[in-house]
Formats: C-alpha cells, sequence, structure tokens
C-alpha cells in the first residue's frame, strides 16, 4: 500500500491540487481544463509514446460523445451509463480504425486520421441529421438522472467526478509507463524494425497502443457529453483538430503532466486572457514557437529541469565565490 | 534438404523495385556451424540476410529452417521460429538500460534466464543499469547477441559484427562466437578475412548479387585472399 502510495501518490496530490484551486477560480474553467487534459493526453499518449501523430483526434473524442448523447437523447436517463455507451462505441470505434489506420506510415497516418474527421463531421451533421438533429443537436440535460452524492448539473459535484476520473487515467498512463508494454510502445517510437528483431509483432503493439489512447479521447468525449447536456457535430469539427496537437506540444508529449499544464496554460489563455486581450491566439502561438526552441519538449520539461538548473547555478555561484 | 541442414536458402532472388540484386542464391547452412559469408560492399550480403529473416520478401526462391518452410514469414514470426537476425547498425534502445533492453527481449521470448547471455557476455553483467546511448560499439554488439541468444535460437544471422570496433574487442567477440557456436548455428557476414578464416567452418563468398563460391575446407578457407577472391 505504502509503495502504491509513493509511486501514485503525486497524481492523486496534483488532482486535489486542481480541486483545492476551486477555492480561487471558476469551476466551468477548471472541468474544461481537466476534460481537456483528459483529451490532451490521449494526443499525447499517441504521440509521445508510440510516435503517431493524430489530426484526427476530435473524432474519437465526438463518437464517444454522440454516443452518451444518443442514449441520453433517445433511450435512457442515467448519465453513468450514457458514458459507459459513449466509452464503449468510442472504443470499438478506435478498434475498427486503428486496425486500418496503424499500417500507414506516418504522414499518411497523420492526413488519414484528418480526413477522418471531416468524413465524421459530415455523417452527424447531414447524413444522420434524422437522428442527430444536424446542427441543432441533441439536447438531453433536463433528462438526466441526479443523485443526492453525484448531481452531474452541480458543477462542484461534476469538477469532483471528472477530477477523480482524471487522476484514475493517470494512474493507469503512469502503470503503463513503467510496464513491458510501455517500453515496447518506446521501442515502437525508437525505432520499429529493431523491436521486430526481437520478436515483437509491432502491428499489435502500434494497434493496442492506439486503441488505448483512444479509449482515453473517448472518456473525455462523453464526459463533455455529460457535463454540457448537448452533443453536435461541432465537437468535431476538422478546424478543432489542431486545438490539441498545440496543447499536447505547448504542455510536452510523452510527459506525464505535460497535458495538464499544457490545457492549463491554453485554457487560461482563452477562457481568463482573452478578456483583457482578445488576440490571446497570438500570444499562444508565440509561447508554443519559444517553448519548443527552448526544449522542443514542452513547458512540462521546463519545469522538470528548472531545479537542476538553479541547483547548478548556485553550485556555480558558490564556487565562483570560493 | 541436405541432412544436417539448419538453414538451406534455394534459389533466391530479390529484388529492390526494377533493380534486382540477388540471383539465384542457393546456400546450405549446417546445424551447429559456423559459416561466413564474404563479398566486397554491394555484393548482396546483407540482402540475403535480410531476405532470409523475413525484412525483404523475395521475388522467388525459398527458405527452410530445420525443415520447415519460412518463406513470406513475417519478421517477427520467424524469430519466434528461432531465426535471429542482428543487424550491422550496432543500435540497441539508446534510452533504455542494458536491464531493460534484455527485460524487453525476454518478454518477447518468454525466456527470463538470463544465465545464458551472462556467461558468454560476462561484461553485461556490470553494464546492467548504463543505457544503451552510453555503451561502446562492443558492448552494444554484445547486448545486441545477448538478447538474441534468448528464448529458442536455432540459427543466428549476424551482419558485420566486426565492423569499426577495436582489436582487442574483435578478439573478445571471435571467443564468443567460438563459444556461442556450441549453442546455435551461426551465420556471420564478414568483410574482416582474418576473423573469416579464423572461425568459419564453411565459407560462401558472393559477387555482385551471385554466390561465385563455396568453400567447405579448411586449406580452400585459408587461402582466400581479399584481393584475389574478392
Amino acid at each position: 500500500m505504502m509503495r502504491l502510495l509513493k509511486t501514485y501518490g503525486t497524481i492523486l496530490l496534483v488532482f486535489a491540487g486542481v480541486g483545492v484551486l476551486r477555492l480561487a477560480l471558476p469551476g466551468a474553467f477548471l472541468i474544461h481544463v481537466t476534460i481537456f487534459s483528459i483529451y490532451t493526453m490521449a494526443f499525447s499518449f499517441l504521440m509521445g509514446r508510440l510516435g503517431l501523430v493524430s489530426f484526427g483526434q476530435p473524432a474519437y473524442m465526438g463518437i464517444a460523445a454522440y454516443g452518451t448523447g444518443l442514449y441520453l437523447h433517445y433511450f435512457g436517463t442515467n448519465p453513468l451509463l450514457g458514458m459507459m455507451v459513449g466509452i464503449i462505441a468510442g472504443v470499438a470505434f478506435a478498434g475498427v480504425i486503428g486496425g486500418l489506420f496503424v499500417r500507414l506510415s506516418s504522414s499518411y497516418f497523420t492526413l488519414a486520421n484528418l480526413a477522418l474527421c471531416a468524413i465524421g463531421f459530415f455523417v452527424f451533421q447531414r447524413a444522420l441529421v434524422h437522428i442527430t438533429r444536424g446542427d441543432t443537436g441533441l439536447w438531453y440535460l433536463g433528462r438526466m438522472e441526479r443523485w443526492p452524492l453525484l448531481n452531474f448539473r452541480d458543477p462542484d459535484h461534476f469538477l469532483t467526478f471528472a477530477l477523480i476520473v482524471a487522476a484514475g487515467i493517470w494512474i493507469v498512463v503512469k502503470g503503463l509507463d513503467r510496464s513491458v508494454f510501455g517500453a515496447a510502445c518506446l521501442a515502437v517510437k525508437a525505432n520499429e524494425r529493431k523491436l521486430q528483431f526481437l520478436g515483437y509483432n509491432t502491428y499489435r503493439i502500434k494497434w493496442l497502443g492506439f486503441v488505448m489512447a483512444n479509449s482515453i479521447a473517448a472518456v473525455a468525449g462523453t464526459l463533455y457529453a455529460v457535463y454540457f447536456g448537448f452533443v453536435s457535430p461541432a465537437i468535431m469539427d476538422v478546424l478543432r483538430a489542431p486545438e490539441v496537437v498545440v496543447v499536447g506540444l505547448l504542455g510536452g508529449v510523452g510527459s506525464l503532466y505535460g497535458p495538464l499544464i499544457g490545457t492549463f496554460v491554453y485554457i487560461a489563455m482563452q477562457d481568463l486572457v482573452s478578456a483583457i486581450f482578445v488576440y490571446w491566439e497570438l500570444v499562444v502561438g508565440t509561447m508554443l514557437v519559444l517553448v519548443m526552441m527552448a526544449g522542443e519538449r514542452g513547458i512540462a520539461s521546463l519545469l522538470e529541469s528548472a531545479p537542476r538548473l538553479l541547483r547548478m547555478r548556485a553550485r556555480h555561484d558558490r564556487s565562483s565565490a570560493g | 534438404m541436405a541432412t544436417g541442414a539448419a538453414l538451406q536458402v534455394n534459389n533466391m532472388n530479390v529484388s529492390y523495385g526494377e533493380s534486382r540484386v540477388l540471383f539465384d542464391a542457393s546456400l546450405t547452412f549446417p546445424a551447429s556451424a559456423v559459416s561466413v559469408i564474404v563479398g566486397r560492399n554491394g555484393a548482396g550480403k546483407t540482402t540475403l540476410l535480410k531476405a532470409i529473416a523475413g525484412f525483404l520478401k523475395p521475388g522467388s526462391g525459398s527458405v527452410v529452417l530445420g525443415g520447415d518452410e519460412i518463406t513470406g514469414l513475417r519478421p517477427y514470426q520467424v524469430v519466434r521460429k528461432g531465426l535471429k537476425y542482428i543487424p550491422q547498425d550496432k543500435e540497441v534502445f539508446s534510452d533504455l538500460t542494458v536491464r531493460e533492453n534484455l527485460e524487453l527481449a525476454s518478454y518477447a521470448m518468454k525466456d527470463h534466464d538470463w544465465s545464458k547471455v551472462l556467461r558468454y557476455f560476462p561484461k553485461l553483467q556490470q553494464l546492467m543499469h548504463r543505457k544503451g546511448a552510453y555503451l561502446s560499439g562492443g558492448e552494444r554488439q554484445m547486448l545486441m547477441m545477448g538478447r538474441a541468444i534468448l528464448g529458442k535460437t536455432h540459427v543466428l544471422l549476424v551482419d558485420e559484427p566486426t565492423e569499426g570496433l577495436a582489436p582487442s574487442i574483435v578478439q573478445d567477440l571471435v571467443a564468443a562466437f567460438k563459444q556461442l557456436a556450441s549453442h546455435c548455428t551461426l551465420v556471420l557476414v564478414e568483410q574482416n578475412l582474418a576473423v573469416a578464416r579464423e572461425l568459419a567452418d564453411q565459407l560462401y563468398l558472393m559477387k555482385e548479387g551471385k554466390v561465385v563460391a563455396h568453400l567447405a575446407d579448411r586449406a580452400g578457407i585459408e587461402s582466400l585472399a581479399f584481393e584475389k577472391d574478392l
């Protein structure tokens, strides 16, 4: 138990810390940060651990959101069950698409995912308009059941729930990083062929990694669907595809806390800074370029190396003084 | 198939697009022997090994491992049949330690007994916590060979193992190869003729994508000279 706490305790502390920020920051902001960081974690897993750059993440999130939305609009009222339906839809979709896409080489993989996103938008906006109601979307906020201990319409309840889910995902990802599967994923990214020399079926590793990553995106999709009580094709708009890439790179892909840090900075710019400075995207863009030039591994790696640099500076100052 | 052959390559042809690089190559590698393939750059030696290991698809011909045809199998399937290939780039996973590199191989081959690895390459014991990026060329070669002998290993294909290594390291590797020959069938591609002569039980000479000579006697192997024969 102590060993588990030692390994995963930091994750619990970090997400508890995000919860404590509720005393100073709006609940909606923190909920947005929490869900978007889960969504970014999916991208970060794909790029940082498997070397797959996907511009189709809105599709994987959107399918799950629609799974939840369709269930809650037409069939049931239990939001937890709705989330289950959404996650199953997202995982099944990722399983089928992954089987086809992970065979593609890097640039084709990226473009095929972008195309998938455009197809998804078209299907939910036009082709299935009689079911999805097109741009009007599906509304079900009032239909969702509420329980005394878990009322999704209460921002504090929802934030607590989302933070617990996020902490769970971070624990799973950290566990994967420490496993042979995690090492195999990194090895695929480093050199797929070298892993084949050892007898690994790298196609299977990439497929499994892809499904795992997009299961995380599916969780983010279902959380959005339940939080807003509404889902529309805008969730998989192709114009939103680069957003998660920017946030992922800003925070640092492959790093455990990069997705959370990147999301925090990005949403802060979007929600808070935009109120005083209209050209907030300009700030994000400039920041992204500077961060990439400084370390290429995002803000997380800069924060990780800062204490070491400070110690080196202090040691240098002491030796100069002596 | 010849009696006692661990691996047999029959009339193999390989092309890169329109360019044919291997012409009707037929070779037989006896069990528990060291076979060395020599030839100048561009002779088709690496192409031959890659085609045997499943990394290149031959246009025609077959590969038979211990009586089973393995032509067309995927590389990981070939490895699981007991045929391992060590490329010449001497690259290991640089972000992983020696231990982690071995663990990765152990997991794939379901063999967690490293005693034979450490018996053949005792130096790896003291390098367990060193990352692949900080190993010398010789140490990386030892790690690659150590990883390759985990699990079922009938045939080990090693491409240019001594290339770019210091003479003392080369001698260590030669000693390790001699020991390994009792463990599995070795097929080496080697440009260092002194090493080839010392290790070879039989020797194939390749030129311009063709097997041009097969020397199976000691006298023939000893008389091989670089300028004259290659």
